[in-house]
């Protein structure tokens, strides 16, 4: 079974201000064309209803996530139940990364970080 | 919410602060990177200063709340509003 991680980007309906100084697509198709992740994907709130129900629908309980978003004690409050709701752990399964006021460079470092970690 | 063609000053979509509730514990301040709020060192909670900086939809500062101390709309409400500015064909504010 593929053990690579998924890479989710959260872009927060992609009008906050927070992400305008970095390049989602220059992002995301670094993150899946030169990272050893399985793929990555664009999720544009996972915090509201529709958000939880894409994880409820999505999340394996074996798999292992990077989410690019913002602030983790966010990411942890709002997906955290949606996970256990999947059979998955949140605390296990995910580096969650604050994506926000970074540059794309910035951002794509951080995602490599995170890959080391979660290797 | 895609509300790009309506625009924001007319879309009352912003947190409202309870300070009767709130403890000063600043988790939405340091959360909130867009400035809408300013910190009110006198009565130790927020200030919304910037209301329409917040993003239509984001209610980050509410979920992180531990005292309920901040509410929003109803999304219905202002998705109903949108919906409503975007239809109307005289468009004030295409004027």
């Amino acid at each position: 079974m593929n053990k690579k991680p998924r890479f989710i980007m959260c872009i927060c309906t992609g009008q906050c201000p927070g992400f305008k100084s970095l390049d989602l697509w220059e992002l995301i198709n670094t993150v899946r064309q030169e990272m050893d992740v399985e793929y990555a994907i664009v999720h544009p709130q996972l915090c509201v209803d529709d958000g939880d129900r894409f994880i409820k629908d999505y999340i394996r309980n074996d798999g292992k996530y990077i989410i690019g978003a913002c602030a983790p004690v966010m990411q942890r409050k709002m997906m955290k139940d949606a996970f256990t709701e999947a059979g998955g752990d949140f605390e296990k399964q995910v580096v969650p990364l604050d994506l926000r006021n970074l540059t794309t460079e910035q951002a794509l470092a951080k995602v490599r970080e995170a890959l080391e970690i979660i290797k | 919410m895609s509300s790009k063609s309506v625009p924001r000053n007319k879309i009352p979509w912003y947190p409202a602060i309870d300070e009767e509730k709130c403890i000063g514990c600043r988790e939405c301040f340091e959360f909130c990177k867009n400035e809408v709020f300013e910190w009110d060192d006198e009565n130790n909670c927020p200030k919304v200063v910037n209301p329409l900086n917040c993003v239509v939809g984001c209610s980050a500062c509410k979920n992180l709340c531990s005292q309920d101390a901040i509410s929003f709309p109803k999304i219905q409400d202002i998705k109903e509003i949108i919906r409503e500015l975007r239809e109307r064909k005289d468009g004030e504010f295409t004027k």
